[in-house]
């Protein structure tokens, strides 16, 4: 009797063992797994709006499954998937930094998408897309290696009670580097030797506003995949006019890193300051004044580098993953009603031409005007400076820029010596 | 009967041998995974050359010829040596200093020795943050104490000094207590006697704690220099190595070259020579200072 007994539990034992086999099995092989490398906190808002999307498209499609992995930044999303690449388990997916193609495509990692992009319609897909942000840095060598998924540019954030204060038009903002000046010097406070308020302040050292600056004084950083050309006169121009604001009109707030930039506006110890769109909300919850976005002033012409994140697909993992991969970047950037959904929920700029047109989007604009400003700029921008070595060269043109605003050396010295080292980089890269 | 007595013995014996390699065996599997298998994998890549969309190549000591070359790693050396100097000296003597008071009859002792070792129990990240707002040239409590405008943490001069006053400041209430815990195994019978002779505070702490807790001291100093030269994340977090690397240290440079611009052979190699000098370093303190060190 009791050897039965022992016979019967052991069968059911074993029962229950064949029976999780198989719902793991099972569901495995009906399921495609997708991991989602995605460049923020989880706890954040932005994390949370991802994982609802997300969840969205997993219940839409039974047979795939998409787990997000949240990674604390564009730095450090680059750095989990490039240690996925190198140790061979690549992500199926993931969003990272719009400055980094060239060097995953030069890595192999990424897959080419245009054939998927061929399949979804070839030419009406894309021009589904904002152009601008379509081509931002998107393309190696005319091959779509990416797709655009978070975007952003640089505006002008100013406060318009003190544009008041100090007898400025509120309601028109300097358009030009000389009106910039001009504004920046009458909104600045100075009282017994300590600047209580200054007219202007960004990160100088983040090459993304520095970019601008060549552009729209009719220059260019670079030329090509493999040319830099900082010792340009209008890129030395751009840089002396950033030292005269910090040195000789003091009128600059030096926040190189740029880590307090958003909350010196806020506090009022600043009147204006070039920011990513993607403060706009954090300025709009804490401002307690009447406040203003505008294009950033212009010199010869207008210009904004776009930044923020593209998707990839990867290229060493299953077929099926591939596809599977590619019907998630789809459905993301191209279905208008969550695109839109996502642009409204994160700030960034909407992708689809539809998505502007909608009347979820109407409406916001009218009620926050001030995210118009981005949309209106996208007309004069263009992608970010992409070469090759691409993160070591940013450096070094933001520690030449350090130098200058220190006033350890003029900008042609510096700029001619961060030359030498980035034409001694390229040459062996190249 | 004497056989089997025997092969008792010798099971025995070799259980005795063997038992402690084997409760040895799941630390050393970690150990070699994780820091043997790493340490010599580092060795050898050192000795390629290693693009990220490159193949390897052999190329023998050329990696350690482009970095012995390279301007940038000689500035971080030099910065590594002022900041260990000066963070290791400020942070061990003010350690000793209060530690000698706390070790009084005081009233609220607990209270003062818990103050001290506070800031080593903040993370450091969040003690990053706490004095990059310290240090704000508009908003921070020090330019509006000296009614200046010192641009503390972007400035060639100051950048260097303001992350060692943060280190001294996260890491002194460690050592605080580790001279503490010396100071309060001395025998207090030595300085009844002393006492008795006449010694004043200087002369006992000159004549017998300062000699009685040289190993306390000596193992202290060696953790700091080695903190010292471990020190990446206050540099990530407040000045990521600006301005233009006048306050970049070897770690946080060694982690650019890995993981901002994928230079894994250079990476390597730097490792490689980090690996060597700390090793002779601690080599040379223990070989040097051993004998003149009193071990209770």
């Amino acid at each position: 009797m009791r050897k039965i007994i022992k016979v019967l539990s052991f069968l059911k034992v074993i029962v229950a063992v064949v029976l999780v086999v198989f719902v793991v099995v099972g569901s495995g092989f009906a399921q495609t797994n997708l991991n989602f490398v995605y460049p923020v906190e989880a706890a954040g808002r932005l994390g949370q709006l991802i994982d609802g999307l997300v969840g969205e498209f997993n219940q839409q499609h039974p047979d795939i499954r998409v787990t997000p992995i949240f990674a604390g930044g564009y730095v450090p999303a680059l750095e989990r998937v490039q240690m996925m690449v190198l140790g061979g388990n690549p992500p199926d997916i993931a969003v990272v930094g719009n400055d980094y193609t060239l060097m995953l495509v030069d890595m192999d990692a990424l897959l080419p998408l245009d054939d998927f992009i061929a399949e979804a319609g070839g030419k009406s897909f894309l021009d589904r897309f904002v152009p601008a942000l379509l081509t931002n840095n998107s393309r190696v060598e005319g091959t779509f290696y990416a797709m655009p998924f978070q975007c952003s540019t640089a505006v002008l954030y100013y406060n318009k009670d003190l544009f008041t204060e100090v007898g400025l038009d509120p309601n028109s903002p300097p358009e030009t580097w000389f009106e910039l000046s001009v504004a920046a010097a009458k909104l600045t406070d100075m009282e017994g030797g300590v600047t209580k308020r200054y007219g202007i302040e960004y990160q100088v050292s983040n090459i993304w506003y520095f970019m601008a600056l060549v552009w729209q004084n009719g220059g260019e950083l670079a030329r090509g995949l493999g040319e830099v050309t900082l010792t340009d006169e209008k890129a030395i121009e751009a840089a002396q006019f950033w030292s005269d604001l910090l040195n000789k009109w003091k009128v600059l707030a030096f926040e190189p890193k740029g880590s307090v930039v958003v909350q010196d506006l806020i506090a009022g110890k600043t009147a204006m300051t070039y920011n990513s769109t993607g403060s706009l909300s954090s300025v709009r919850d804490a401002a307690r004044f009447n406040w203003g976005t505008a294009f950033l002033p212009g010199r010869e012409k207008f210009a904004v580098p776009i930044g923020g994140g593209l998707i990839s697909i990867y290229k060493d993992i299953p077929k099926k993953n591939q596809e599977a991969a590619w019907e998630f970047v789809k459905w993301f950037t191209s279905t208008t009603e969550i695109a839109t959904r996502w642009s409204l929920g994160s700030g960034y700029l909407a992708l689809l031409e539809e998505s502007w047109n909608s009347s979820q989007m109407q409406e916001y604009l009218k009620e926050f005007p001030q995210a118009l400003t981005a949309k209106n700029q996208l007309r004069y921008a263009r992608p970010q400076m992409m070469v090759y070595e691409n993160s070591q060269i940013r450096t070094i043109i933001s520690e030449a820029l350090d130098t200058v605003m220190l006033q350890k050396a003029t900008p042609g010295q510096a700029f001619e010596k961060a030359q030498r080292q980035i034409d001694q980089i390229l040459k062996k890269s190249g | 009967m004497v056989k089997n007595s025997q092969k008792v013995k010798r099971t025995k014996l070799t259980k005795s041998v063997i038992r402690p390699y084997l409760y040895l065996i799941p630390l050393f599997t970690f150990l070699i995974v994780f820091t043997y298998y790493p340490i010599a994998r580092m060795f050898y890549l050192s000795l390629f050359q290693w693009g990220i969309g490159s193949k390897k190549v052999f190329i023998g000591i050329e990696n350690y010829i482009t970095v012995s070359t390279t301007p940038l790693f000689w500035q971080v050396v030099r910065n590594n040596i002022v900041f260990s100097f000066g963070s290791v000296f400020i942070s061990v003597s003010l350690a000793l200093f209060l530690a000698v008071l706390a070790n009084k009859n005081l009233k609220f002792k607990g209270f003062y020795q818990s103050l001290l070792f506070y800031p080593h129990i903040i993370p450091l990240a969040v003690g990053a943050l706490i004095w990059i707002w310290l240090f704000n040239p508009r908003q921070g409590l020090f330019n509006h104490l000296l009614g200046a405008e010192v641009n503390w943490l972007n400035s060639f001069e100051l950048a260097l000094p303001s992350l060692m006053v943060v280190q001294i400041w996260a890491n002194m209430g460690y050592y605080f207590l580790l001279f503490l815990a010396g100071l309060q195994n001395l025998p207090a019978s030595l300085y009844e006697v002393a006492e008795l002779d006449g010694a004043n505070s200087w002369q006992k702490f000159r004549h017998l704690t300062f000699p009685l807790i040289s190993s306390t001291t000596f193992f202290v100093i060696l953790l700091a220099i080695i903190h010292s030269i471990q020190s990446v994340d206050l540099v990530y977090l407040m000045t990521e190595g600006g301005p233009a690397n006048s306050s970049n240290l070897i770690i946080y440079y060694l982690y650019t070259e890995a993981f901002r611009w994928w230079h894994l052979d250079i990476a390597s190699t730097i490792s490689s020579i980090l690996f060597i000098v700390l090793l002779l370093l601690t080599a040379l303190y223990f070989i040097l200072l051993e004998r003149k060190v009193y071990y209770a």
